[in-house]
């Protein structure tokens, strides 16, 4: 169990902080926010850090969970857990559709092509107003139930997206320690070596990207119903660069580095007010330093620096 | 066990492999020689499924695997190392020697993601392989450093061990003494045979003449692509065309 320990220390103050802080607004609100990107980092994390992909379009699957429960659910009046399933089928069509032609591409090919591919589904948003509202976006999205519970509080969302987020990163941990975590880092590795190693890579890169994608969709699906409005400024270019940025500053390929990094990015601006007007500069300046300077990410650098430490201080003490 | 038929291969003006045909026994050392740029790893780079020959027929155990996908090819039991190395820089040791387990293992990513009981029995075995193949390296103590940190010698073994994990009948090794001194060259060929004489096929490219007429059973000396001899390694080293192709290249 040593190897989940982190994971259950994290359980633990996920479970504590509402008590330690009853109705702190950086909890319940500030917490729901960074725990939606700690899922979605984790996941695009599988893609890019485990697999060594890269993909600048990830806001767009977020998107098309987000509309298919807004649009079906307002327009249509349909149940939300129907409209999230719907969700996942459109984004496993797409995700489906578009990986095996994009996969082939590497580097800044594949960084390009799911730049367009971001695009399009953004412009869309915007355009196809008759369905999707257009610019101004959908509000009045009704309440999901759990069970018997309606979701209607900051603490109800609060426990539900800290059960979701848990549960992807204990996906990922898992993931981490078997078989075809490892065919990732292979092909991570070395693409070439994994095919002669029997990784059938194609099928694996499409698997990890949709496998990516869904839970990007699911989670933009109970981001919907958890702001009750969602207009396209939440899915457009800059968003998935935000969530790039988040993956880069943890550390690409660690679980841990993509939950840190997701924190951090989503604390900083509750503290740093030049964050509102300066975003997009300060997000291209943490990209730019941390590949400069800490290509292996902070939270990789500071946890390898401190067993490291560690493993001095036995030996000193050995002698 | 391996059939090649007038197997070509050309890169624009350069023509790599030109109509080579030959037949590996099962059980032996075959190896291959020939100047640098004489096409040898072209010729396992089409074996191994990464190029598509121009023209020509690979048999493996007598179906037809040319231009079949790599993964496949494995599959089919031929594995391989490289010359120019590809490890996995970014695994452990270990690791590295467990990703050769992955067509003796069958979980998904959803068993692995949850992480289901079967996935943990795999898991067990899986180690113990990998371990296995790092014992017969020589690796069994840097099983858990990270692969970056090795030495070179070191990380040529790895290859093998990696390649071994998988349990292949057939192994192509391209220069696996390249680069390694008098001594770790004397091991690596101790190795090979201890390979060979555990019923796996080999397949050798090497530029070290004491390694390669030391172990081989047959040797096919290669010129710009075509093939100049073939034979035992006495018939060939006492070959009035291989002695020229040797002298005129230096
Ligand atoms: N991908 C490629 N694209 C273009 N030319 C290539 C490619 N691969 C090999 N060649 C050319 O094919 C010829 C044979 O190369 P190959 O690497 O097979 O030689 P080799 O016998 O392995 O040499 P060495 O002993 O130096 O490893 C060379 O002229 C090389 O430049
Ligand atoms: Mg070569």
């Amino acid at each position: 169990m040593r190897r989940l320990s982190g994971f259950f220390g994290l359980a633990a103050v996920l479970a504590a902080l509402p008590f330690l802080f009853p109705d702190n607004y950086y909890v319940t609100v500030v917490g729901t926010t960074a725990m939606i990107h700690v899922i979605l980092a984790v996941a695009l994390n599988l893609f890019m850090g485990y697999a060594g992909q890269i993909s600048l379009g990830h806001a767009a699957f977020f998107g098309i969970g987000a509309y298919a429960s807004a649009v079906l659910t307002t327009r249509y009046g349909l149940n939300p857990w129907l409209a999230l399933g719907a969700g996942l089928v459109a984004t496993y069509l797409v995700s489906l559709a578009i990986s095996r032609p994009i996969l082939r591409l590497k580097g800044h090919y594949l960084a390009m092509a799911t730049l367009g591919f971001g695009i399009i589904v953004h412009i869309f948003l915007v355009q196809a107003d008759t369905v999707t509202g257009g610019p101004d976006g959908l509000s009045g999205i009704p309440p999901m139930s759990l069970g018997p519970v309606v979701l209607d509080t900051d603490m109800e969302w609060y426990w539900t997206m800290g059960g979701l987020m848990l549960a992807t990163i204990l996906f990922s941990l898992n993931l981490s320690v078997s078989r075809m975590g490892r065919a990732l880092f292979a092909i991570h590795g070395s693409e070439v070596a994994a095919q002669t190693m029997g990784i059938d890579t194609p099928k694996v890169k499409s698997q990890v990207f949709i496998i990516s994608a869904l839970i990007t969709s699911l989670t933009g699906s109970l981001f919907a119903h958890q702001q009750s409005f969602v207009s396209p400024d939440s899915f457009g270019f800059f968003f998935s660069v935000e969530l790039v940025t988040m993956v880069v500053l943890g550390g690409m390929g660690s679980t841990f580095g993509a939950v840190v990094g997701a924190v951090l990015l989503s604390f900083l601006p509750e503290f740093l007010t030049v964050f509102e007007d300066y975003e997009v500069m300060i997000y291209g300046a943490i990209l730019m330093s941390i590949m400069i300077f800490l290509p292996s990410g902070l939270f990789v650098a500071v946890a390898g620096f401190a067993s490291r430490r560690l493993a001095a201080g036995r030996e000193r003490r050995r002698c | 066990m391996l059939r090649v038929t007038g197997l070509s291969k050309g890169f624009g003006g350069v023509q790599a492999i030109s109509d080579l045909s030959f037949e590996v026994r099962e059980g032996e050392i075959f190896s291959v020689i020939g100047p640098n740029g004489a096409g040898k790893t072209t010729l396992f780079n089409m074996i191994t499924g990464l190029y598509v020959p121009d023209r020509g027929k690979i048999l493996f155990e007598e179906s037809d695997i040319t231009a079949l996908p790599p993964y496949e090819i494995a599959a089919r039991g031929i594995a391989r190392t490289f010359q120019n190395l590809q490890i996995f820089l970014n695994m452990t040791t270990l690791e590295n020697v467990m990703v050769g387990c992955h067509l003796r293992t069958s979980s998904g990513f959803i068993a692995g993601a949850l992480r289901l009981p079967k996935v943990a029995r795999e898991e067990r075995k899986v180690r113990e392989w990998a371990r296995e193949a790092l014992e017969r390296c020589g690796l069994a103590d840097q099983a858990d450093a990270t692969a970056d940190s090795l030495p070179y010698g070191m990380m040529k073994r790895l290859e093998i061990a990696r390649a071994l994990a998988s349990a292949p009948r057939l192994l192509l090794l391209d220069e696996p003494a390249a680069g390694l001194n008098d001594s770790e060259t004397a091991e690596m060929a101790e190795l090979i045979k201890g390979i060979c004489e555990s019923g796996v096929t080999v397949l050798l490219v090497e530029h070290n003449m004491g390694l390669v007429m030391g172990i081989s059973h047959q040797v096919l000396v290669l010129n710009y692509g075509e093939l100049l001899a073939k034979g035992s390694p006495e018939d060939v080293q006492n070959d009035p065309k291989v002695i020229a192709a040797y002298l005129g290249n230096g």
